[in-house]
């Protein structure tokens, strides 16, 4: 995974949606669900925001443990919603922003008036599982 | 893997058309015999499996159980957009541009005629009088509850 990011040159965001495919990991038919179902959820945010986050719970892409072309469409979709996400909402939206920050120091090349500035100074209570 | 689909809970249009696509995909899925079970917590539908893995779309759903990702991709954006619209708003008007259906039981056919029918009973005679189609109609109506249309008052 960590050979795929550091050898993946950042898209820029403008051209995440066309994001090609064939750079990633080929898909389990798991993966395959899980890549449509954000996809179609994903364009109906700020709905199924609560549960995006509740998927990242556990993993650190959207599809698992390795990026994909999904990662790239979602993050364009819900980098709008999370700029205007005030310290309030960090409790309830942790695991999509610690996932945004990855992608956009890893995959997307976000403009510096874009970027999602997260103030890790703020406390938050600690997570009930 | 020990699959279980849990049926959606609602009592609107939408509720008819994911409890449909589960009924018609639980019994045409090509990963077994697979239960719907309409008696759990949560009001939403899902399928899960004992090792973790979880759906809460309806058309990733039937995509997966019916192991059919490249099915007609403009029928599925149809419903994804149109349809789903128009379930929210009750609008029929939509049903006038419904892109044609082929008798053949794919996920994108599970998905259009799912989401027609819960909109308008007449939707698609011909794919409806399928034996498969038959019983899972008779399935999703008797474990979806719909809200009766509220009388309107003209005098």
């Amino acid at each position: 995974m960590a050979d795929l990011t550091t050898k993946f040159q950042k898209l820029a965001l403008s051209e995440v949606e066309s994001a090609d495919a064939s750079k990633f990991v080929e898909l389990t038919s798991e993966q395959k669900a899980l890549e449509s179902q954000w996809l179609t959820l994903s364009s109906r945010f700020p709905d199924s925001i609560e549960e995006l986050n509740e998927s990242l719970k556990n993993k650190t892409y959207l599809l698992g443990n390795a990026p994909s072309a999904a990662d790239l469409v979602v993050f364009s979709r819900t980098l709008p919603l999370a700029l205007k996400w005030t310290t309030a909402d960090y409790a309830s939206k942790r695991h999509i922003l610690r996932w945004l920050d990855l992608l956009q120091n890893t995959l997307v090349e976000v403009p510096q008036d874009s970027k999602l500035t997260i103030d890790f100074s703020v406390e938050v209570p600690r997570e009930i599982k | 893997m020990s699959l279980e689909i849990f049926t959606d809970k609602g009592k609107g249009l939408s509720a008819l058309s994911t409890n449909l696509k589960l009924a018609i995909a639980a019994t045409q899925t090509k990963i077994g015999k697979i239960n719907l079970t309409s008696e759990h917590d949560s009001k939403k539908a899902s399928l899960k499996s004992k090792e973790g893995f979880e759906l809460i779309e309806a058309n990733a759903i039937v995509k997966y159980l019916l192991n059919d990702f490249n099915s007609d991709k403009v029928a599925i954006a149809f419903e994804e957009n149109q349809l789903y619209t128009a379930l929210q708003t009750q609008d029929k008007s939509v049903l006038a541009n419904l892109p044609a259906l082929s008798t053949e039981i794919n996920a994108s056919s599970v998905i259009l005629f799912a989401s027609a029918f819960a909109l308008d009973r007449s939707s698609y005679p011909e794919f409806q009088a399928l034996e498969p189609i038959k019983s899972a109609i008779a399935q999703a109506l008797s474990i979806t509850s719909l809200e009766r249309p509220k009388p309107t008052y003209t005098g």
